[in-house]
């Protein structure tokens, strides 16, 4: 047993339960499914050295096939469910999708007949990976999705270094809406909540009522969110209800949300990470609040970070790209074939570019300041779009701003705002504009300000960028 | 009365939440989320909001759930129960 055996409470426990709002089952129940499904494998003819591809839903069925991949050692690959079929990488032999479609009761679980989809893959293409592997698609909010490997083992211990700094307990009861095929969701939320024998409540495509509804049946003391979605509670939620901690990864949070929540639901700390690396930073409920509001926290245990200035300008104010070595980080990238890939960002003695902006402070907590390529030079100086956001939300009228940078200007590359207004508002571009020559240095002023109604989101709760520049007129 | 406040409804959805959706296509007895009328997230949390504002009610978290929220006729009948006239003293 690899996971199972980590899960210190499952004596103390038993009864701790996992759910998805329909199902529920004991650790207890866990233990004998994983058994049953040993046996409907093997007749499956289904061997420990093929490895598998799991699409991958917030339900019961899906979260019991990926632990139990986890705990045998199967190679596999995560994937999300979605409507369309995916397409299979020729290094999985087979395509498991659990559904729960079909189940109305827990004894159903064992009916794998009718809930675990198996279909083979007829592209197959064996590789020798070694066994025990995990691959995930990167988010793609910037690019062109890849495959990253890691190894189970490096998984549990960023999974117990989530434990460690989130001082996740047996008793907590854990609410997870975000998806579980995505490194936040997996390796912050559900494994550490697994590994201490936590209750967990795994939620498919939350939103506000949902998401209250389930909270009144389940009554979780711990919450993992992305900052939309601490918004939506703020806005939606009619009365304070007190967490023992939410944990939310993602985009940036503006310093007044963060308050707000904190005043209404308790202690919020902000977690940094990437696929890659699993968790690399996180705030713990035992930082003061300016801390865990303005910080990523602390590196994980062992995480060591190194920022790299790009300018003489950003050294001054010690910003600079941020570097990381994990000593449980990813193994690599493959391509569809299984095939290593080199990774481009890699320095000699093995710390990793994160493509971000940020800082380490003198007390070893690290602010992250956004995606490097959300920093532009313009009159020879770096321009941060955080700043020109944080500085143009504060204008009357306005909620959100988003900023990108689009083809060129006098000035250097050129800036894009993108501005959501406050209900009652009643300003146009031309205000704006006439605003932000008050409040930002010319070089910081954007070429273009566009309002729109709402921002395009990807399913991790990531802006869609490529999607917001894509209402822009083409560039010829 | 139900069958006024399921047609402001409508407006509502189609005039003020940021939604694809003109009036003729709402199906007042489909799902307002995934499988029906497709309201997601933030659209939910504004189609509370107005909704509040449009009719001066206030709803409580307790009603804030999925079954109030099923589908127009479902929610109007829960709106119609909160209106001023219908609030017993």
């Amino acid at each position: 047993m690899f996971f199972t055996q980590n899960i210190p409470a499952l004596s103390l426990q038993p009864e701790s339960t996992l759910t998805d709002g329909q199902l529920t089952c004991s650790w207890q129940d866990v233990i004998d499914i994983f058994e049953d499904l040993s046996i409907f494998l093997e007749k499956n003819k289904i061997s420990i050295t093929d490895c598998l591809a799991l699409e991958c839903e917030n339900s019961l069925p899906s979260a019991l096939t990926l632990l139990y991949l986890l705990e045998k050692g199967y190679s596999f690959l995560l994937l999300p469910q979605a409507d369309q079929p995916a397409v299979i990488p020729s290094f999985c032999h087979y395509q498991m999708i659990p559904t729960r479609e079909n189940l109305g009761k827990i004894d159903d679980l064992t009916k794998f007949d009718s809930w675990l989809k198996i279909t083979e893959n007829e592209e197959y293409q064996p590789i020798d990976d070694g066994g025990k592997k995990l691959y995930m698609r990167t988010s793609g909010s910037t690019g062109n999705p890849k495959m990253v490997v890691h190894s189970h083992e490096q998984v549990l211990k960023n999974a117990l270094n989530c434990v460690e700094r989130l001082t996740l307990s047996p008793n907590d009861r854990v609410a997870i809406p975000v998806p579980l095929y995505h490194m936040y969701g997996l390796g912050a939320a559900f494994l550490p909540s697994v590994a201490v024998g936590a209750a967990i409540d795994l939620q498919k495509g939350a939103n506000l009522l949902r998401y209250l509804q389930r909270e009144k049946d389940f009554n979780p003391n711990v919450a993992f969110m992305t900052p939309s979605f601490c918004k939506t509670l703020i806005k939606g939620r009619k009365s304070a209800r007190d967490y023992k901690l939410t944990v939310i990864a993602g985009d940036g949070i503006k310093e007044d949300t963060f308050t707000k929540y904190e005043q209404n639901f308790g202690c919020l700390v902000k977690l940094y990470g990437s696929t890659e690396m699993g968790a690399i930073a996180a705030g713990s409920p035992k930082d003061e609040k300016d801390v865990r509001c303005q910080t990523v926290g602390l590196p994980m245990s062992g995480v060591k970070i190194r920022i790299k200035p790009q300018s003489v300008d950003a050294q001054e104010q010690g910003v600079g790209e941020i570097y990381c070595h994990h000593p449980y980080g990813f193994d690599g990238y493959v391509d569809t074939a299984g095939q290593p890939i080199i990774p481009e960002q890699t320095e000699p003695d093995g710390y990793i570019a994160m493509k971000d902006l940020g800082k380490l402070r003198a007390e070893g907590h690290l602010e992250v300041w956004g995606r490097c390529d959300r920093s532009v030079n313009r009159d020879g100086f770096l321009v941060l779009f955080s700043d020109i956001e944080k500085n143009m939300e504060k204008i009357t009228g306005i909620e959100t701003v988003v900023v990108e940078s689009y083809g060129e200007s006098q000035r250097g590359k050129g800036l894009v705002a993108f501005c959501i207004l406050s209900k009652s508002a009643n300003l146009d571009e031309n205000d704006i504009k006439a605003s932000c020559f008050n409040i930002l240095l010319k070089r910081a002023i954007p070429d273009q300000i566009l309002i729109i109604k709402a921002l395009p989101m990807l399913p991790n709760g990531k802006i869609d960028r490529q999607k917001l520049i894509s209402v822009l007129p083409q560039r010829s | 009365m139900p069958t006024t406040i399921v047609n402001q409804l409508k407006t509502v959805i189609a005039q003020e939440l940021d939604v694809n959706l003109k009036e003729e296509e709402i199906d007042e007895t489909v799902s307002l989320f995934e499988d029906g009328l497709g309201l997601d997230s933030i659209a939910i949390v504004e189609l509370i909001a107005l909704t509040e504002k449009r009719f001066n009610i206030e709803f409580f978290d307790s009603e804030l759930n999925l079954e109030s929220f099923s589908n127009l006729n479902v929610l109007a009948d829960c709106i119609a129960q909160k209106m001023p006239e219908n609030v017993k003293s």
